[in-house]
C-alpha cells in the first residue's frame, strides 16, 4: 500500500513519541521517515531506531542536520562527518532535511572503525526537490507505526467526548 | 523621510500615482510588537482583511478570467446524487465532485467523531472521467473510512442547515424568494465539518501542489474547495426549489463552518507559517499607516466602508451573551470611529485612526486595523505572496549556553514570569483522543490521560529549558545529555528569527481559551460571523457576500469585505 509523504511523516512521528521519544525528535524522525522511504529505505532500519528510546540515532541525529549545516558554512560543500554505530542507516535521509541540495551521500569508515558519511551537497536553486507522489511502505512496518501511535492516544470517556471537545450539541439548525 | 520628500505635493495626483516604494516603510519600521500583536485576547479579536486566503483567491480567479464550468449534473428529484464541477486556474483545472446524500436527521452532527453527512466532496486535480467520478463517488462518502490518490487535492464534507435549507426551497417552490431576516440569520445552506488538505487519508501531499500559480498561498486549494462548494449549495437548492435565488440573497449565503480544537494546535505546530501571516498582515498595516496623507477618494471610500461595518454588526448575532456583548460594545464604539473617519487629519490620516482606536475595545482596535487595509490593495495586496513557509527548518544558531540564555530572556522574557507552582498555570492539558483522533483538551487534575499530553506547552518547556541551563558551560553535552529540551531550543531558535511565531500566553492555563486561536486562524481564512458555542468551538460563515461565479467579472470580486445584504 502507498501513502502520502504527510501520512508517513505524521504516523512515524506519533510512532516516535509514543516510544517514547521527546516531541521535537520526535518530528525530525517523521520527516527522515519519508526520506528514507523514499530512496527505498528497509523498515528494519526505522523498527530498529524506535526500540530504545535512551539509546537511537532518533536522539543523535538531529544534531547531525546541524552539523551538517556548519560543516558546509566552514568547509565548503564536500564534506565528511564521523557517525556513531548504528546511526548510519539512517543519517543520508537525516542529511536530506537540511536546506542543502545532497547531490550524493556515501557511507564509508573511518581508520578507527567508525562509520563516515560523505556528502557533496550544493545550495537549493529554486524550488526544493519534491517527493513522489506516493510512499511505499510495508505493511508490517505500517502496523508497528500505528501501534506505536496509538500510544499518544487517550481513551475516549463520555466526559471527554462532551466537555473535552466542547462541541455544541445543537446540530440541526 | 527621502520617501516623503519624493510624494506629489497634490493629494489626487498622489492618489492616482501612489507606489509602493514611496509608501513602504522599511520591513520592521513601525510594525506593531509582538507582545501586543501575540496575545490571545488579541488574536481572539481577529477580523478578515484583504490579505485573508479566500480573499486572495477570488481576487485571483477573477485576474485570470476564470470560469466555473458544471459539466456533470446528476442529481435527482429527491436532491441526490453527484456532481462535477470545473475551473481553470494558473494553467491547471481543478474539479470538485459533490456527493449528496440521504441523511437521517438523528446522524447529522458536526462533531469529527460523525460517520455520514449531507454531502462529502473532493477537490480533484484535472477533470475527472467517468471511473474517477465513480471512484470518488463511493469513497468521498465514507471521509476518514476510505482511501484517496493523489490526484485528490482536498476532502470534505457539509451538512444542511435544515431549517433555512428546508424553507428556501419551499419558498422556491412556491414561487416566492426566502426570507431574507432567515437568510441572514442562518448565513449559509450548509456547514463544512472538515475541510481536509496536505496528504490526509492518502490525498495529494500539498508539497505536489505548493507550486502551482493560484494555489500556491496557503490553504489556497482548500479555499477554492470551499467556493466551489458554495456554489453547489446554490445550485442544489434552486434544482428542487425548481427557480433561480435572488442574486443579492444568493451571494449572502456563503458556506457554513463548525470548528474544534482541532484547529488550534495547527498554530503551535507551525510557528513560521504563523509568523509569516501575522507579519504580512503587520506589514501591511505599517504600510497604510505609513501613507502621508490621503486623497478624497480614499477618504470617501473609508467612510462607505464604515457604513459597511456598521450594517455587518446589526447582521452580526450570536446566541452566546459574552460574545454577543463583544459585539453590542463594537456597535457602540463604531459611530465614533466613523466619526473620526469623516474628519481624518492631514497628516498620516491612517496612522491617527489606528491610534485613535487605541481608546476603545480590543475588538474595534482589530476591526479598525482590517478596515484600514481594505482601501489599498495597490499596496499591500503584495504581501500575499509571502505567507507560505517555503523554506526547510531553521538550524539552531547558538554557540553557547549562555547565548541560549539570552535569547530566551529576550525573546520569551513573559514565561519567566509564569509561575508553574500555581495550579491555575498547568490546569488544561492538550490530547489527542482515540475516538476519531479527535484532538481535545483535559483537566490535569481531574481526567485521565496526561501522560499523553501532546506538546503544546510551550510556555512550560521554554521555562524549563531555562533553567536547567543555569551553570552550564558546555551547550553541545547539554543538549546531547538532556534531549528532551530540544523542543524548546528550536522554539527558541524559531522566535529569534520569526517574531511573530510564537502566541504570547501559557496554552495550557486554566484561563486560556482555545476559542481565541480558532478566531484568529479563521479570520485568515476570511470567515466572518464568528458564532462560539463554547470556549473551544465554534461556527463561522465563509464566502458570505463573495463574488459568485458570474460576478468574477465585475468589481465585486475584490470588494466584498464584511459585505451585507444591502451590499
Amino acid at each position: 500500500m502507498s501513502y502520502s509523504a504527510n501520512e508517513i511523516a505524521t504516523l512515524a512521528q506519533k510512532a516516535a513519541r509514543g516510544a517514547g521519544f521527546p516531541p521535537h525528535q520526535a518530528q525530525i524522525f517523521g520527516a527522515a521517515t519519508v526520506q528514507f522511504l523514499a530512496s527505498g529505505g528497509e523498515a528494519q532500519a526505522l523498527l530498529d531506531a524506535l526500540s530504545d528510546p535512551d539509546d537511537s540515532p532518533i536522539l543523535r541525529l538531529p544534531l547531525l542536520v546541524e552539523d551538517i549545516q556548519r560543516a558546509v558554512d566552514l568547509a565548503g560543500p564536500e564534506i565528511t562527518l564521523t557517525l556513531q554505530p548504528g546511526d548510519e542507516a539512517l543519517a543520508p535521509a537525516y542529511a536530506r532535511l537540511t536546506a542543502l541540495h545532497i547531490t550524493r551521500a556515501e557511507l564509508g569508515q573511518s581508520e578507527d572503525g567508525l562509520p563516515r558519511l560523505c556528502l557533496d551537497t550544493a545550495p537549493v536553486q529554486g524550488a526544493a526537490p519534491t517527493l513522489p507522489p506516493r510512499i511505499a511502505a510495508d505493511p508490517a512496518l505500517i502496523d508497528r507505526l500505528s501501534t506505536l501511535a496509538a500510544l499518544t492516544y487517550v481513551p475516549a470517556t463520555d466526559s471527554s467526548r462532551s466537555a473535552g471537545a466542547g462541541a455544541g450539541d445543537i446540530d440541526n439548525d | 523621510m527621502q520617501a516623503r520628500q519624493a510624494l506629489p505635493s497634490s493629494r489626487s495626483s498622489w492618489h492616482s500615482h501612489r507606489m509602493k516604494d514611496l509608501v513602504c516603510p522599511s520591513p520592521r519600521t513601525g510594525l506593531r510588537p509582538p507582545s501586543q500583536v501575540m496575545r490571545l485576547h488579541r488574536m481572539g479579536a481577529s477580523f478578515p482583511t484583504r490579505l485573508s486566503f479566500l480573499r486572495v483567491l477570488t481576487r485571483r480567479l477573477a485576474a485570470e478570467g476564470a470560469r466555473l464550468r458544471r459539466p456533470v449534473w446528476n442529481i435527482g428529484a429527491e436532491g441526490f446524487g453527484h456532481a462535477v464541477y470545473t475551473i481553470a486556474l494558473g494553467g491547471h483545472d481543478y474539479s470538485l465532485v459533490a456527493v449528496s446524500t440521504h441523511l437521517p436527521d438523528e446522524m447529522r452532527t458536526d462533531r469529527v467523531i460523525a460517520t455520514a453527512w449531507d454531502t462529502a466532496y473532493v477537490l480533484y486535480d484535472g477533470v475527472p472521467d467517468s471511473d474517477e467520478i465513480a471512484r470518488i463517488c463511493a469513497a468521498a462518502p465514507q471521509q476518514e473510512a476510505a482511501r484517496y490518490t493523489e490526484r485528490d487535492l482536498v476532502l470534505s464534507r457539509a451538512n444542511k442547515s435544515v431549517r433555512l435549507f428546508s424553507h428556501v426551497i419551499e419558498r422556491l417552490r412556491a414561487g416566492r424568494q426566502p426570507d431574507e431576516a432567515l437568510v441572514n440569520e442562518v448565513g449559509y445552506l450548509m456547514r463544512t465539518t472538515a475541510v481536509y488538505g496536505n496528504g490526509k487519508f492518502g490525498i495529494a501531499d500539498r508539497g505536489l501542489i505548493e507550486g502551482r500559480p493560484g494555489i500556491e498561498g496557503p490553504f489556497a486549494a482548500e479555499m477554492l474547495t470551499v467556493w466551489m462548494i458554495r456554489s453547489f449549495t446554490h445550485d442544489l437548492v434552486e434544482h428542487l426549489g425548481g427557480t433561480a435565488l435572488d442574486p443579492a440573497l444568493k451571494r449572502h449565503l456563503g458556506i457554513g463552518n463548525s470548528t474544534g480544537l482541532g484547529m488550534a494546535p495547527f498554530l503551535v505546530s507551525h510557528p513560521v507559517l504563523l509568523n509569516n501571516w501575522m507579519q504580512a498582515r503587520e506589514t501591511a498595516l505599517a504600510r497604510v499607516r505609513a501613507l502621508p496623507t490621503l486623497g478624497r477618494e480614499d477618504r470617501t471610500r473609508l467612510t462607505t466602508l464604515c457604513d459597511r461595518v456598521a450594517a455587518h454588526l446589526v447582521e452580526w448575532q450570536v446566541p452566546a451573551p459574552d460574545h454577543q456583548a463583544r459585539i453590542d460594545l463594537i456597535r457602540a464604539e463604531w459611530p465614533a470611529i466613523r466619526g473620526f473617519v469623516e474628519e481624518l487629519p492631514q497628516d498620516s490620516p491612517v496612522d491617527a485612526l489606528i491610534r485613535r482606536s487605541e481608546a476603545f475595545s480590543v475588538d474595534t482596535q482589530e476591526l479598525c486595523v482590517a478596515l484600514a487595509l481594505e482601501p489599498f490593495g495597490d499596496i499591500v495586496d503584495d504581501l500575499a505572496a509571502g505567507m507560505t513557509d517555503p523554506l526547510a527548518p531553521s538550524v539552531n544558531g547558538f554557540d553557547d549556553a549562555q547565548s541560549l540564555r539570552t535569547a530566551i530572556e529576550t525573546h520569551f522574557d513573559w514565561v519567566l514570569r509564569l509561575d508553574f507552582e500555581e495550579t491555575a498555570q498547568q490546569r488544561r492539558f492538550w490530547y489527542v483522543s482515540e475516538e476519531k483522533l479527535e484532538p481535545r483538551l483535559g483537566d490535569r487534575f481531574d481526567d485521565p490521560g496526561a501522560d499523553r499530553e501532546s506538546p503544546l506547552d510551550i510556555a512550560r518547556r521554554v521555562q524549563a529549558l531555562w533553567h536547567a541551563l543555569d551553570g552550564v558551560t558546555d551547550l553541545r553535552a547539554f543538549r546531547a545529555a538532556r534531549p528532551e529540551h530540544e523542543l524548546a531550543i528550536a522554539r527558541v531558535a524559531c522566535l529569534a528569527a520569526h517574531p511573530y511565531a510564537e502566541i504570547r500566553d501559557n496554552l495550557i492555563a486554566e484561563s486560556c481559551l482555545p476559542i481565541d486561536m480558532l478566531r484568529c486562524k479563521l479570520a485568515f481564512f476570511g470567515a466572518t460571523k464568528f458564532d462560539p458555542k463554547s470556549d473551544r468551538w465554534t461556527r463561522i460563515t465563509l464566502a458570505q457576500g463573495a463574488p459568485l461565479p458570474e460576478d468574477l467579472a465585475t468589481a465585486r470580486a475584490d470588494d466584498w469585505w464584511l459585505a451585507g445584504l444591502g451590499a
